[in-house]
């Protein structure tokens, strides 16, 4: 089993009302699996991901540790 | 130069400045501001929020690209976060380069990557209500 520490922003972050929160994954856990852990189906379509600020993939593999950023789809400028 | 994020309100000024050089004949301040009416609804103002490192990270990324796409010319960015009114700018974009090609071309290419690629959410709020609304993909 390994940990990671999931972090919402925007309209994730009002459905959660919390701005993150530890989750426990099986061993070998990729981003999509948080993903569908976290958000709910239609919070899914257009999300990104980051992984320590880095972005990643949605097959990305996580490590117990890791900081997973669930990025809705932007909207700035 | 200032911060790529900020809360305060914006002033171009002090961004133009840190782009010119005397090398440079031409210089352009975009102001992106929050529209009254871009919906069916009458938009208040604009509540932005962003992811703080990234976010910077990919600000500075896409000046970094200005730099790098088009000779002698650089671009400087800087979004306004939390509430905006409308009326008020919420992004500010100081490019300046030999010519005026090179500007009106570098500073669409900064605001179109910024709407693409920076991890900044934007929130509507209107007399009624609020709605988080996303950029349209291109």
């Amino acid at each position: 089993m390994l940990q990671v520490n999931v972090r919402f922003y925007a309209m994730l972050r009002e459905h959660h009302s919390i701005p993150e929160q530890q989750v426990n994954m099986p061993d070998g856990s990729s981003v999509q699996d948080v993903v569908a852990a976290c958000a709910p189906e239609g919070l899914r379509s257009g999300l990104r991901c980051a992984v320590n600020e880095r972005f990643v993939t949605m097959e990305h593999v996580l490590e117990s540790g890791d900081v997973v950023d669930l990025l809705p789809p932007f909207g700035g400028g | 130069m200032g911060p790529r994020l900020t809360h305060a309100r914006l002033d171009g000024r002090e961004l133009l400045h840190s782009v010119q050089e005397d090398s440079r004949g031409a210089s352009i301040l975009f102001y992106g501001s929050t529209r009254s009416t871009p919906g069916e609804r009458t938009v208040l103002a604009l509540d932005y929020e962003a992811h703080p490192t990234l976010a910077d990270k990919v600000l500075a990324e896409i000046e970094e690209e200005v730099s790098q796409r088009w000779s002698d010319t650089a671009a400087r960015v800087t979004h306004r976060l939390g509430r905006v009114p409308t009326g008020e700018p919420s992004v500010v974009v100081a490019t300046a380069g030999p010519h005026r090609k090179e500007c009106y071309a570098a500073s669409q290419y900064v605001m179109n990557e910024l709407k693409r690629r920076a991890p900044i959410w934007k929130k509507e709020i209107y007399e009624d209500g609020s709605a988080w609304t996303a950029n349209t993909t291109a």
